[in-house]
């Protein structure tokens, strides 16, 4: 377990010893101030516990920000070691396979959920300075929570499987492509499939859950958040395994 | 030999594809010897190595090292091991010291002393705060060997380690595979394809050929070598008549031969050039170098 924690630590050096690392969490601030920047002074007509909440629920973008960085460093973490050739000094350590495999998974899990607290936060401290004098906790905090929570779950379910497509393929454009164009294409597909009640079984149909935060579908049993999360449960198993699989048994030739 | 091996191969073969790279091969390295790893270009020795460290699986046949088996306890059986695959990569992006603390992270009982320590034994004191991406082939090279050695290795593998390192730092590299062989009883395995660099720091030689073993040989201390075989370069005239007088197989060169033979021969052939009135215009010995050897051995063929 102590290995283990070293190993993350030495993962998380490397991720933050990469200038393009440090680009992309500089570009994940400024979409949150470039949010706060874009919010419109006061609305008329609407008293500030509204707009508190208004600003809250408007403030998603950097969420997709959140899961996009974390696709990008699951497509590259393990492929970078290829791609240089350090793989053949890392694996040839006293530290099986499966642990090296899982300590880089890991490691962008934290990344992801440590983004999406410093957004809860941050984009909260923002509202309370732009609208004083809201009520604490009230409503909207908890909608926003589940919004925030929610969202790092799709960026759980985005990580894994660019990891299973990064790490069996061999291929990283081909991980980091596939992955971003079904997440953001997500809804798209789910509304074009939407007569055919198969597509709900389709991962990447379900992979907007930040809808449920404020609503729980409800209409059908096929529209509500145990549903989705049903789904890509099991292929969140199956991504796992497969990883796991292709790694522990593979030459390195590279 | 009674001691325990540090590596034993017994009937390693791979198979990629239909191709066999390496076949039925077996052999076992001792504590405190060097032993160099000759072959020609594709004859499978970065192969051979990768196995060893567990970076390839082996199609048949079973690795020890020092005794345990690296496919059922890798783990076990990996810490006893140091080694440079092909180039020395290394993180760029960072320092020299961050990249061996990385190494010394992943290995239980590697302490920021014996960091320093490394790091000086390799002469890297100046440049290890700096990005390895500054450094130089031969700074990199001299990297590579510190994470080798960081946790003390009874095994430190070495493929083509003086690639880049400039003649002092080749010498400094020998003497010091020498020292840890002979003081620190290591057992090192260097692949190269500079053959006199093999011949003046190894103690044994393994060749090999197809993924094959075709030839072992000790390599014997100067002395010895110059009471042993030697090629010697007769400059004669006539050239027809002195080589009727031979009787072992010569090699016709510009204006004489050259036979291989002992002390005493070379004495006895003399007196019988010289009985028959043939002029002698000069005598020179060389000892034979393992690369006369090696070309003898493996045919001096091109890549198969
Ligand atoms: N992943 C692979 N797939 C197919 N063939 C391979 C693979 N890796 C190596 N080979 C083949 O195996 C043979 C041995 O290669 P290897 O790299 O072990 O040779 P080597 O002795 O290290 O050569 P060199 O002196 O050039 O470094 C070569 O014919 C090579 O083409
Ligand atoms: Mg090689």
């Amino acid at each position: 377990m102590i290995k283990f924690v070293r190993l993350i630590q030495n993962e998380n050096m490397k991720m933050f010893s990469r200038v393009s690392n440090w680009v992309m969490v500089g570009f994940f601030f400024l979409v949150i101030l470039f949010n706060v920047a874009m919010t419109p002074a006061d609305l008329p007509n609407a008293s500030v516990e509204d707009q508190f909440s208004y600003f809250l629920s408007g403030s998603d973008s950097p969420l997709l920000v959140i899961t996009a960085l974390s696709i990008i460093w699951a497509s590259s973490i393990m492929a970078a070691e290829f791609s240089s050739g350090t793989i053949k000094l890392l694996l040839i350590r006293p530290v099986t396979r499966v642990k090296i495999l899982w300590s880089k998974y890991t490691l962008v899990v934290l990344y992801a959920l440590g983004l999406t607290i410093i957004y809860f936060l941050l984009t909260l401290l923002f509202a309370y300075i732009l609208y004083p004098g809201v009520s604490f906790p009230n409503e909207s905090i908890t909608i926003f929570a589940k919004m925030s929570g929610l969202s790092f779950i799709e960026s759980l379910f985005m990580i894994t499987l660019t990891y299973f497509l990064a790490v069996t393929s061999y291929n990283r454009s081909l991980a980091l492509g596939v992955s971003l164009f079904l997440y953001l294409m997500s809804s798209v597909l789910a509304f074009v499939l939407q007569t055919k009640p198969w597509s709900k079984y389709l991962f990447f149909t379900q992979l907007n859950l930040t809808k449920y935060a404020s609503f729980d579908g409800g209409i059908s049993a096929m529209n509500t958040l145990s549903f989705s999360l049903c789904v890509l449960g099991v292929y969140f198993i199956l991504f796992i395994v497969a990883t796991w699989i292709t790694f522990a048994s593979r030459d390195v030739a590279s | 030999m009674t001691k325990q091996p540090v590596v034993q191969l017994e009937n390693i073969s791979k198979v990629i594809g239909n191709k066999t790279i390496i076949d039925q091969l077996s052999f076992e390295l001792y504590p405190g010897e060097v032993v160099g790893f000759l072959g020609p270009n594709g004859a499978g020795k970065t192969t051979t190595i990768r196995m060893i460290v567990g970076l390839m699986a082996p199609t048949s046949g079973k690795i020890l090292i020092e005794g345990i088996d690296i496919d059922q306890e890798f783990e076990k059986a990996i810490r006893h091991v140091g080694a440079i695959v092909e180039n020395p990569e290394l993180y760029k992006y960072m320092s020299g010291y961050n990249n061996l603390v990385h190494y010394a992270r992943m290995v239980d009982g590697v302490t920021d002393e014996r960091i320093e320590e490394v790091i000086e034994l390799v002469g890297l004191q100046n440049r290890i705060e700096q990005k390895v991406k500054t450094y130089s082939l031969g700074m990199r090279q001299r990297l590579g060997l510190a994470q080798a050695l960081l946790h003390k290795p009874r095994l430190l593998i070495l493929d083509e380690p003086t690639n880049g390192l400039d003649p002092a730092g080749i010498r400094e590299f020998r003497d010091y595979l020498r020292y840890v062989a002979d003081q620190e009883g290591v057992c090192v395995l260097v692949s190269s394809h500079l053959l006199s660099e093999i011949e003046l720091m190894c103690d044994r030689t393994l060749i090999i050929q197809s993924g094959k073993l075709i030839g072992e040989k000790q390599i014997q201390v100067k002395q010895e070598k110059s009471q042993g075989q030697k090629i010697v370069r007769f400059e004669v005239s006539p050239v027809d008549k002195a080589v009727s007088l031979l009787s072992s197989t010569y090699q016709a060169v510009s204006d004489g031969f050259e036979v291989e033979m002992g002390r005493e021969a070379v004495a006895a052939l003399v007196q019988k050039l010289v009985a028959e009135n043939i002029q002698i215009y000069a005598i020179e010995t060389r000892v034979k170098s393992l690369e006369d050897e090696f070309l003898e051995i493996t045919g001096g063929k091109s890549v198969d």
